[in-house]
């Protein structure tokens, strides 16, 4: 369980998030939607600890961690997958060591056998098999990097699966599959799945809920079904956008 | 193959009219805003080398009265040349060779193209010139200061007089060596955006494009420099 | 040109600091000792040829400008000894280091930089590792350790370069040459050089590492660290030269043996 208690983030005179409160419950898939520069990838990075808040609460599974310190922070680190917008493999690393990279036998006490059962496993989600693991990672297509990049955050085993951008500037086939890939690997390991974008189509086909952000604050949170009859301006434009493009696909 | 390619379209581009406008701004990146940081360094090596030619002096004769002298052989002739111009190559040849591969990244250089205009002679023809030219009197510049160092300290330090600093000045250097300087300055400064656009035009793409095309660039033209220098040094020995 | 000054100093100020840290985290043994070892191996082989090369011509420079300048004293047999003590004690750490700051430390700072842009330092720490234990300390003591090395095989590389060079345009034979190395280069001016090429190698692990650590803004942040890694690099190379030359000399004359 993920919880916001009035968060606050500014860079200096710049206030990028306003007084935020929300929670994500166990299992649930939370989409946040909103225009570029509204911050949020600037939350995703304030729950694994790439920012600080500067003030209000988050708290991960009733502990409070927006005042952990760097080394405290490892630990939660490991429970929150991050996945980024860009795959950013080790492009040093062939594929298996890339994804084994966070559950090496000094950081998780796993043998070797082990290891080598929750990268197959990892990749399997992704629909890759063990014919990749010695393949050097910047050579892959930049749609198998990204599903590389989602493996090596399942092997870790995450109770939270967060999201930046996983769609953006991808062809609408592949959309469909990573939009397939994050509701899978949500149900399969029963994790949180925070999913941050712009692409309503997709929230309306994968998030339980989605929440709307504007300049900072939280304009809409409901389910789908709620938010395609919101009366809220932005969320209209952004549904708006999505009606233009399935008439077009119509004709 | 495509390195003799490159140079014979870079040369042939330098000897057509130059676009002014680019010459000046390349001028006034590469001569005027690199001249603190060259002052510095070269004021700082002109010590070191006053310091340790005392040092190998007073092995030799003993005494260290044709101390000033010496070193001013040494900076005229070498080091005022040599370390102007490596940071030319770090300082203006890195920038430029950066620049381009962005500019590749981001299409700019086939936007040229498209545009019809000459890229040797827009973005290189200009650049080499500019950084010939402040090569030349960036290593002039530096040659004084280092000298002004070099007094002060065997002033100070060594606690040589002025006078006999000057006179063992005048046994040593001649006018001919500043020219030499200012030739090997000419020369050096001339094959650091060459090397740069090289490796800027034809490098890898993306962030890693620009880091190694970067990287390469200084290093080649940090070693080609030293090369040419030596090629220089024994050419001139004939000349004295 | 205050602006420029004021921007090396601010970034000199912050990686010392850095380096401290550095430091602090390079003898706390958390550091895997393979990784160290690679990197080594690495830098070492990746700079080997630039460095012969580099202390090659610079130990020919030194004969042939050396030669021109002695030959009015006619102690022509001296010239072994003397180009070699100036190269050791002076122009050949200084030039090597030169070459090497382009060499190691603009590729260790594009590395970094390229590994900062594209989020891989950030994905390292999301899978519960510390990016300076994992990827900067290792960097950082390889470069030590390695420059080091390249630095005296430079060194060393430079006495055959001025050898050749002497024997082909100053007729100077091998042997004469060498049999005056002994006899004007001291320990201490070994020691010197030596000393010199250690403090060389802090500066550029140091540096490099720093600011491909602090890069920030896609690919023309990475050029751009590259660049202010050379420039940054370079003057405190000198400046550090500067510092040891005068450190040495002062040692030197309190000890009463100058």
């Amino acid at each position: 369980m993920l919880e916001f208690k009035s968060v606050h983030k500014s860079f200096g005179e710049r206030t990028i998030l306003k007084d935020l409160s929300f929670e994500a419950k166990k299992g649930e898939i939370l989409f946040i939607l909103g225009t570029s520069g509204t911050g949020k990838s600037v939350l995703l990075k304030l729950i694994v600890g790439l920012l600080n808040v500067t003030s209000g609460e988050i708290w991960i599974d009733g502990e409070k961690t927006s005042d952990y310190s760097e080394t405290e922070m490892f630990a939660v680190r490991k429970k929150c997958g991050m996945v980024f917008q860009h795959p950013a493999l080790f492009d040093s690393l062939n594929v298996f060591q890339n994804v084994s990279y966070g559950i090496r036998p000094h950081l998780s006490g796993l043998s070797e056998s082990e290891i080598y059962d929750r990268v197959l496993e990892g990749l399997e989600v992704v629909g890759l098999g063990k014919d990749i693991f010695e393949e050097n990672s910047s050579r892959l297509s930049y749609g198998v990097q990204k599903r590389v990049s989602l493996a090596r955050t399942l092997a870790l085993r995450p109770e939270i699966l967060l999201f930046d951008e996983p769609t953006t500037g991808l062809d609408p086939v592949t959309t469909q599959s990573v939009n397939k890939l994050i509701l899978d690997s949500s149900r399969k390991f029963h994790c949180t799945a925070l999913v941050v974008s712009h692409d309503m189509d997709s929230a309306l086909s994968v998030a339980d809920r989605i929440l709307v952000l504007n300049k900072g604050e939280i304009v809409e949170l409901a389910t789908p079904t709620e938010i395609k009859k919101s009366q809220v301006p932005l969320v209209k434009e952004f549904l708006e956008e999505v009606l233009d493009r399935g008439d077009q696909n119509h004709v | 193959m495509i390195l003799v390619h490159h140079l014979s379209d870079s040369f042939s581009a330098i000897f057509k009219r130059p676009h002014f406008r680019e010459l000046i701004r390349h001028l006034e990146f590469a001569g005027v805003s690199s001249l603190p940081i060259v002052l510095i360094c070269v004021c700082f090596a002109a010590m070191v080398t006053i310091l340790e030619s005392a040092f190998h002096m007073k092995i030799l004769i003993q005494n260290d009265s044709l101390v000033p002298g010496f070193a001013a052989l040494l900076i005229l002739r070498e080091l005022g040349a040599v370390i102007t111009c490596l940071l030319l190559a770090s300082r203006v040849g890195a920038g430029y060779a950066a620049e381009f591969a962005s500019m590749k990244v981001t299409e700019q250089l086939d936007a040229l193209k498209l545009l019809g205009i000459d890229r040797y002679w827009y973005l290189v023809a200009p650049r080499t010139l500019a950084c010939a030219l402040s090569g030349a009197f960036l290593t002039l510049l530096a040659n004084f200061m280092c000298l002004y160092a070099a007094f002060l300290i065997s002033n100070l330090i060594l606690g040589h007089s002025s006078s006999a600093f000057l006179a063992g000045f005048r046994v040593f250097v001649t006018y001919k060596d500043l020219l030499f300087a200012a030739i090997k300055g000419f020369c050096f400064g001339a094959t650091i955006p060459l090397i740069a656009s090289y490796f800027g035009f034809f490098g890898a793409e993306g962030a890693e494009g620009v880091g190694q095309a970067t990287t390469k660039s200084v290093v080649a033209s940090s070693v080609t420099i030293i090369i040419i220098d030596f090629i220089l040094s024994w050419l001139f020995s004939h000349f004295y | 040109m205050f602006k420029t000054i004021q921007f090396g100093l601010e970034s000199l100020g912050e990686a010392v600091l850095f380096f401290f840290h550095l430091m602090g985290l390079s003898f706390t043994g958390q550091v895997n000792g393979g990784q160290i070892f690679d990197q080594i191996w690495k830098v070492f082989l990746e700079s080997l040829p630039t460095t012969m090369l580099a202390g090659f011509f610079v130990g020919g420079i030194m004969t042939v400008q050396f030669s021109m300048q002695i030959e009015a004293f006619g102690a022509m047999s001296y010239l072994g000894g003397l180009a070699t003590s100036a190269t050791f004690r002076e122009v050949g750490p200084l030039l090597i280091a030169f070459l090497l700051s382009g060499k190691i430390g603009a590729f260790t700072a594009a590395e970094l930089g390229t590994m900062k842009v594209t989020e891989q330092i950030d994905a390292i720490r999301c899978l519960g590792s510390d990016p300076l234990i994992e990827v900067i300390v290792p960097r950082f003591i390889g470069i030590i350790v390695a420059s080091l090395f390249l630095l005296v095989f430079g060194l060393g590389l430079s006495v055959t370069g001025g050898m050749l060079m002497a024997y082909f345009f100053a007729n100077i034979n091998p042997d004469e040459y060498i049999r005056h190395i002994s006899s004007i280069v001291t320990i201490s001016s070994i020691f010197s050089g030596l000393f010199k090429c250690l403090t060389f190698s802090f500066v550029i692990a140091g540096i490099c590492t720093y600011m491909g650590y602090s890069t920030t803004g896609g690919a023309r942040g990475v050029g751009l660290s590259v660049i202010r890694t050379a420039v940054l690099s370079m003057v405190s190379i000198v400046v550090t030269d500067w510092l040891t030359s005068f450190l040495f000399n002062s040692v030197l004359q309190s000890m009463g043996k100058l």
